[in-house]
């Protein structure tokens, strides 16, 4: 059997905040997360926030280290690839990253063919006008030739956007990051960068992390799901499952929280009553850590922390209900 | 007169242009609208469609280097195009209020939320004693479903969650029992699950207060979910105008069209009819083509006839369009 992509086993991430002059507390970002990410996936990771999905997104890209636990990237140890520069460098290679606002991760002073060239220069691969037209190409920007010597500020967002995917891609990586990818674009351009998506994925075979907060909007291009709730994962599985038989009682909320685009739907749609506001990491509740806003909370729920169960194949949720210790 | 047949607002013939040292930007085009008493009207289109600005240009609350022009503003039977700045300033805080998109860049960062709210309940009942004031400004809290007023009157904005000082906002707007809310993206920078407590948040107070609402998003799924009826703007044009089922479900425009295809596909998640469906263009922005209907260049059913600007005509009951295809 191939091994996985990504690979992550009981991984925490704890950080010091101070609290005041004297007093420090450890703010729990992530706490204890596993997830298995298969080559060719889009592992889609959800949470409110304060969940800690960003967190995890730097612990996959290796910017952060974790405080505890394992993390393979095609069954090779995180720690071991950080102490070999060689081996780190390929891993930069294999792993790129988009994030939720192209305007501010983009060089304002550089061009459109000067940031796609950069990646190049950087790890001294051999290039030239071609290759950076086939990027633009590739990721819609057409003609190619009318935005080489574009500034971002004179490129819309969506274009911004492409280009951002486009630099990702420039060295041919194994694994995307996408942080938010659409979450600051108008809804025609979302759709487009959804598709655009999907399509390098296929040509490129990539493998997709995808970390956002909008999970009913997934629908169209997860393969597999986790749900965070305050740095834990509440449900996990396979896509078609979390969306259409999901589990656990913040689950089903996040997916009734958005009104369908139609009125006759929407109108008089009850949402979903989840009440209050996700929990502090440096605090979070004692039990069940989303006792506090669960539409079905009962008094154990403060109490018993639920585990990770698998309900049926792959497919894992953290509550007590289906664990049958209550109805 | 505006009163009798239930009118709230009429708008006719409005213009706003930002004019600049080397161009002048005409951000709203000829905008016709109106909006009955306890209405919700929902504006949507994508940035830089001018939708906010046409909000804001209705009570003029637009700065001095963007000229506004209309054939007629009239809110309630005041003629707000002749109005002095001292009524025009009463009419705004009391009888039109706005909610924005991210509250706590609106909040005075030094000064305490119960302050802030006591000074906006005593600018409008200068003889109120402090006492009065506070117990108001807890009333309000409670109003929008704030569980304890007196620790948030306390805090600082700093302090508070974005959803939180949504609630905050919204309990200043509707301090003074206005006529008219006006809700600029409320919810965009929020949690799934907060704006759907926002969302409920504001139809409970629209009930209660039978308050009319100019909500003001780039998500077809709030318009579906609160307006009784939607203008859709691009280019700083009503391009459509009809009742929120109207819109939905016989979109005549084809950039409706186009918006609601893109919202439908994302929200069921039908990643791969996207494609067919846009047009994959992504043309430079070049200065506007004056001459023609500025959604040509992007439009799927582009003919002959669209080199000629489309006027805005009536195309059925309460249906009016922007459009050669609606002629």
């Amino acid at each position: 059997m191939n091994e996985p992509a990504i690979y992550a086993e009981n991984v925490k991430k704890y950080y010091t905040v101070k609290l005041s002059f004297t007093r420090r507390a450890e703010l729990k970002a992530v706490d204890g997360v596993s997830l298995v990410v298969e080559e060719g996936e889009s592992h889609c990771i959800v949470g409110e926030s304060g969940s800690g999905k960003t967190t995890i997104s730097k612990l996959i890209l290796g910017l952060e280290m974790p405080t505890e636990g394992t993390l393979k990237f095609f069954g090779e140890d995180l720690t071991e690839i950080l102490r070999d520069r060689s081996k780190l460098k390929r891993f930069r290679r294999s792993i790129q990253a988009v994030f939720q606002d192209p305007y501010s991760s983009l060089n304002p002073r550089k061009n459109v063919r000067e940031v796609l060239e950069k990646p190049f220069k950087v790890h001294k691969i051999a290039h030239d006008l071609s290759t950076i037209t086939g990027l633009l190409t590739d990721v819609g920007l057409e003609p190619p030739e009318e935005f080489l010597e574009r500034y971002v500020h004179q490129i819309s967002g969506g274009q911004r956007q492409r280009v951002c995917i486009a630099r990702a891609l420039a060295l041919k990586p194994k694994i995307v990051i996408l942080d938010e990818p659409t979450a600051a674009l108008d809804v025609t351009v979302k759709a487009q960068i959804l598709n655009l998506m999907l399509e390098l994925k296929r040509k490129y075979r990539l493998t997709y992390v995808i970390i956002s907060h909008e999970l009913p909007l997934l629908r169209g291009i997860a393969d597999r799901v986790t749900v965070m709730y305050a740095g834990k994962v509440i449900e996990q599985g396979p896509a078609e499952i979390i969306f259409n038989e999901p589990k656990h009682p913040y689950t089903i909320g996040l997916l009734e929280s958005i009104p369908p685009p139609d009125p006759r739907a929407a109108k008089g749609k009850s949402l979903p009553t989840m009440e209050g506001e996700p929990p502090s990491p440096v605090n979070p509740p004692r039990g069940c850590r989303f006792h506090t806003r669960c539409p079905l909370a009962q008094d154990v729920c403060s109490v018993e922390e639920p585990q990770l169960t698998e309900l049926s194949k792959d497919h894992f949720a953290a509550c007590l209900r289906l664990k049958n210790v209550i109805l | 007169m505006v009163d009798e047949d239930g009118l709230l607002l009429e708008v006719e013939g409005l213009n706003v242009t930002y004019t600049g040292t080397a161009l002048n930007v005409d951000a709203v085009r000829d905008v016709s609208l109106t909006m009955k008493k306890g209405e919700c009207v929902a504006i949507v289109g994508e940035s830089g469609s001018g939708k906010s600005t046409l909000a804001m240009a209705i009570m003029k609350l637009l700065p001095p280097y963007a000229r506004i022009s209309a054939k007629k503003i009239e809110f309630s039977g005041l003629n707000i195009l002749e109005l002095d700045d001292r009524r025009l300033s009463e009419v705004r805080g009391k009888d039109v209020t706005v909610i924005f998109q991210d509250p706590i860049s609106y909040l005075n960062p030094i000064i305490s939320v119960g302050e802030q709210i006591m000074e906006s309940v005593s600018s409008r009942n200068s003889k109120i004693s402090k006492r009065e004031a506070y117990a108001q400004a807890i009333s309000l809290l409670e109003k929008v479903r704030i569980a304890d007023p007196e620790r948030i009157l306390k805090a600082y904005p700093f302090q508070l969650s974005g959803g939180m000082a949504q609630r905050v906002f919204i309990a200043m707007a509707i301090s003074a029992n206005p006529k008219l809310l006006i809700a600029d993206e409320p919810t965009t920078a929020l949690d799934l699950t907060i704006q759907a407590q926002i969302l409920r948040l504001l139809n409970m107070l629209r009930k209660e207060y039978s308050l009319s609402i100019m909500l003001i998003t780039h998500d077809l799924g709030l318009a579906s979910y609160m307006a009784d009826r939607v203008y859709v703007m691009y280019d700083g044009q009503v391009v459509e105008e009809d009742t929120a089922e109207g819109i939905f479900e016989n979109p005549i425009h084809p950039y409706t069209k186009m918006l609601i295809t893109s919202s439908k596909a994302i929200y069921q998640g039908q990643s791969e009819q996207l494609i067919q469906t846009l047009t994959q263009k992504t043309a430079v922005k070049e200065a506007r083509d004056v001459k023609g209907c500025s959604f040509m260049d992007r439009c799927f059913k582009a003919m002959e006839q669209c080199s000629n600007k489309p006027t805005f005509v009536k195309y059925d009951g309460t249906k009016k369009v922007r459009c050669w295809l609606g002629e």
